[in-house]
């Protein structure tokens, strides 16, 4: 295949994966439960903290995507391994590179539009205080962000194993465990703390919260997104 | 696919851990890069047009030495760092002339130059092997600009550090220019009583070396030039006559015979017939030894005499003379507003019934008279408004008066209609209403919870974000306030605090108290402005700083209760101290200041919501997003359908 048709065959993949998603069950019912799950947790502490801002709910995202993206991934290599798909897809000229990168950018695009419906909550803020739509818009950005690191992670986990069962099992300790690791950094010694508190998802998330992208977080989370996308390129290259 | 690639042969696991030794590099590379795009309305994590600006005021370099406890717990280690984020921009704004150093509080050298700065280390708990244990820490900034020191100790939160590190560098600037136009030399004396190293005072016989050996610095670093004077009292009459010419208190003990004796240490600053009288505290301890203030506070003290004897540190007037509130009393008095505005004025009387008010004052500060103002202290006052005076009014409308000597009750009167007229006449007209409001104070006594509807708690949209005096204050308590009217004078008007839609007025002060349980049935609701500012220029604007340079203005607030220790101390009333500091900043004309203290403090408070209006946001906030996935995907279905459709209408049942 010549290098100019590659973005095309991305784009055929994102397309065609994107398809299987929306003609899928999987994309309602986790987006139902992704958002409900975030009115209900925000929402029950928002009025007590009684502060125009998203600032709380953009805080709940590193957990809520570390358990939804996993699901949605479930579909990924791994399912079409068990499906038989995934060698047909390699019968075809396609490089695994394209492959895990279509595949990822259709994840990445879906967690993202699992996102969507949260303006609703951005609304109710509007109307109940004055809400700072600036630091609102850094707290989506890191979202996006956010929810790319996480794909990356999922498209990996789901190489792993032929299993569906393990893979997801994988993808959700890595990414649960990325959201988690700033919880523990108070029981390490303070160095050490600090070092875990950097690979926290929910630690680099906390400044676009707050309104500011910060270059560090930005790179962290395109650097989990590419070592994942790197890995679950290399495991396929592997495994053929 | 089929090209060679490096590294394609290399096992997965080697590969997966060079990528990921890459990510942690280029993560740790990217740390030292603190490159941030700040999205919140008022760049709350960026530099202000202040510190910008007074960063070009630098023409020497700017040292800032950091005095930080390595892997600090949280919350201290996320001032540390927003700290050194800060430092990072001002280094980037200044790279010529700013330069700031982390060292190491390990080091036992470093630990002795702190403690030369007058840098004390802080206590602190923190969870170590799942216990608290106590921890002694260092977190402390010295800023240094031209052999000037400024010292920023504690800095154990986000809030206000940048606000801290300009005003310092401004301060050291400002000192630096007025300086160098000082030509007369300044006299001090250093005042004691020799008798007193019979005490044995820890320290003593070193405080004369500590007061002219600070002066020397201040010569050799500023060129500053003192006659110095060390005067040995010891007679008794000498004693009397320095303690009223200085205003000086007399330190007083027993000899071994039993005797009475009294002496005196101090250190006198006088410059243009300016007099600055620094006592130095000596007090026996709960061990009964004698102590006396330390070296390091004494010198801070001489540097901030020497700096209002100069003219570094802006003079504000305080209007006395018919029983306003005493600067010098804490428990009664105003003594609470004097130590809050002292971090960046000096506070002078002004005797508004014997004279003019003085020329040089950067602001007037007009509080609640318990007696009457004569028409010509009005008159007075007037004529410094009209010159392009500005004033600070924090007056009551009704003040008690005490008891009689025959034996009458205390009673309730309004106060002085003449301070009130001349207010009136620029458009601030403080009624004869009290404000109560159902979002209150509530105290708390002995478990009981009781709401004080005479002390209105003002937030949300009723603290005005768009002016530098209220902006970024998230809510504020008065006691007392009287409801202002705005009228449509020259000047033109801003509201800076309104109560909320649920408060009421009354015109009987002897009936406001703990014991009123409701609003009255004949209450009449609505919002009522508290707090507001009148300019001489209606285009001078509020943004950027500005202010109106040349124009007179007034800030009224209906309630002397904020000069008051009760209202001002405590870590719960941060919020009316930045307010208080803010009104006399902007008074001064110092806006940016205000602005810039703010800065970080705001938290957008909701607006009063009732509970079938937070349950319906509950309720729209998981049915909405379920209804959005829900009709997305019937929308699938029926596309899916309608595609079925088409196929089996063009190949037939068989497809």
């Amino acid at each position: 295949m010549t290098r100019s048709r590659r973005p095309q065959t991305v784009g055929t993949i994102v397309g065609r994966e994107l398809g299987a998603y929306f003609h899928g069950p999987v994309i309602y019912v986790v987006g139902v439960l992704f958002n409900a799950t975030a009115a209900v947790l925000f929402f029950s502490v928002f009025f007590l903290y009684n502060r125009a801002e998203l600032r709380r709910f953009f805080e709940l995202l590193p957990i809520l995507y570390a358990v939804a993206i996993p699901i949605l991934a479930l579909r990924q290599i791994v399912g079409e391994r068990q499906s038989g798909m995934h060698e047909v897809l390699l019968t075809l000229p396609i490089r695994p590179t394209d492959l895990v990168v279509g595949k990822f950018l259709a994840l990445w695009i879906t967690s993202v539009l699992l996102l969507v419906p949260s303006v609703i909550f951005a609304a109710i803020v509007f109307l109940m205080g004055p809400l700072d739509i600036g630091a609102a818009m850094a707290g989506y950005i890191g979202s996006i962000l956010l929810a790319g690191a996480l794909s990356g992670v999922a498209i990996m986990a789901s190489t792993f194993s032929a299993s569906i069962a393990v893979s997801f099992g994988i993808g959700l300790v890595i990414s649960v465990a990325l959201a988690s690791l700033e919880a523990f950094t108070p029981l390490l010694p303070p160095g050490v703390g600090r070092v875990f508190q950097n690979f926290s998802t929910a630690y680099q998330m906390a400044d676009f919260g707050r309104g500011i992208v910060d270059l560090r977080s930005v790179l962290y989370f395109i650097g989990v997104a590419l070592t994942g996308i790197a890995i679950a390129r290399h495991t396929i290259r592997t495994g053929r | 696919m089929s090209r060679s690639r490096p590294g394609k042969d290399r096992p997965l696991l080697v590969n997966t851990i060079l990528f990921i030794v890459l990510v942690v590099l280029v993560n740790i590379g990217v740390a030292r890069i603190p490159v941030r795009l700040d999205l919140t309305r008022n760049r709350e994590y960026s530099l202000t047009d202040l510190t910008r600006e007074v960063l070009t005021q630098a023409d020497q370099p700017i040292r800032v030495r950091v005095f930080f406890t390595p892997n600090l717990p949280q919350p201290y280690d996320s001032a540390s760092g927003h700290l050194l984020d800060l430092l990072r921009e001002y280094r980037r704004e200044a790279p010529e002339r700013f330069a700031a150093e982390l060292l190491d509080v390990q080091d036992p050298a470093v630990i002795r130059e702190a403690t030369e700065f007058g840098v004390t280390p802080l206590e602190i708990q923190q969870i170590q092997a799942d216990q608290y244990e106590s921890r002694t820490v260092y977190m402390a900034v010295v800023v240094e600009y031209g052999g000037l020191l400024e010292v920023i100790n504690p800095v154990t939160e986000r809030y206000a550090v940048e606000y801290r590190l300009t005003d310092s560098i401004a301060r050291l600037i400002r000192r630096q220019s007025t300086y160098a136009g000082v030509n007369e030399p300044l006299t001090v004396r250093y005042i004691y009583t020799p008798a007193l190293e019979g005490l044995g005072v820890h320290g003593l016989p070193e405080l004369e070396s500590v007061v002219f050996d600070t002066l020397a610095s201040l010569r050799t670093a500023t060129g500053l030039q003192f006659t110095n004077v060390a005067e040995s009292i010891s007679d008794p009459t000498d004693v009397d006559l320095y303690a009223r010419t200085y205003d000086l208190p007399r330190i007083r003990w027993s000899s071994s015979d039993g005797t009475l004796e009294a002496g005196l240490l101090a250190a006198v600053v006088e410059h243009d017939g300016r007099i600055q009288a620094l006592p130095i505290a000596v007090r026996r301890n709960e061990e009964g030894t004698i102590e006396m203030e330390s070296p390091s506070s004494l010198r801070r003290r001489l540097v901030r005499a020497v700096d209002i004897g100069t003219g570094v540190i802006p003079t504000v007037g305080y209007i006395l003379g018919h029983g306003e509130p005493a600067l010098d009393n804490d428990q009664n008095g105003a003594g609470a507003f004097n130590d809050l505005v002292s971090a960046r004025y000096e506070l002078v009387d002004v005797w508004i019934e014997e004279g003019a008010v003085p020329d040089g004052l950067a602001a007037l500060i007009v509080t609640s008279p318990a007696d009457d103002w004569s028409m010509e202290a009005a008159r007075r006052l007037d004529a410094y408004l009209t010159g392009g005076g500005r004033v600070l009014a924090m007056v009551d409308p009704y003040v008690l008066a005490p008891a009689g000597t025959e034996g009458t009750d205390p009673e309730w009167r309004p106060t002085s209609t003449a301070l009130l007229n001349v207010l009136s006449r620029y458009g601030i007209t403080i009624t004869d209403e009290l404000v109560l409001d159902e979002r209150s104070f509530v105290a708390q006594r002995d478990g009981v919870q009781r709401q004080l509807f005479q002390a209105p708690v003002v937030q949300g949209r009723d603290v005005n974000q768009d002016h530098p005096i209220t902006s970024g204050i998230d809510h504020v308590t008065l006691f007392s306030p009287a409801a202002i009217d705005l009228g449509s004078g020259a000047w033109s008007s801003t509201v800076l605090l309104r109560s909320s839609d649920r408060s009421w007025t009354s015109r009987e002060p002897d009936r406001i108290g703990p014991w009123i349980e409701e609003p009255p049935a004949s209450a009449a609701f609505g919002a009522r402005v508290l707090a507001a500012i009148v300019e001489e220029h209606s285009d001078a604007a509020f943004g950027a700083g500005s202010g109106n340079p040349r124009g007179g203005r007034i800030i009224a607030l209906g309630t002397s209760a904020l000069t008051a220790s009760p209202m001002l101390d405590g870590t719960d009333r941060l919020s009316n101290r930045v307010l208080v500091e803010n009104m006399v900043d902007v008074a001064a004309g110092n806006d940016a200041y205000a602005e810039l203290r703010t800065k970080g403090m705001t938290q957008p408070r909701l607006d009063e919501t009732t509970s079938a209006g937070r349950t319906s946001a509950r309720v729209m906030s998981v049915l909405i997003p379920a209804l959005m996935f829900g009709v997305a995907a019937l929308a699938m279905l029926l596309a899916r359908r309608r595609r079925r459709a088409s196929i089996r209408a063009q190949y037939g049942d068989a497809v």
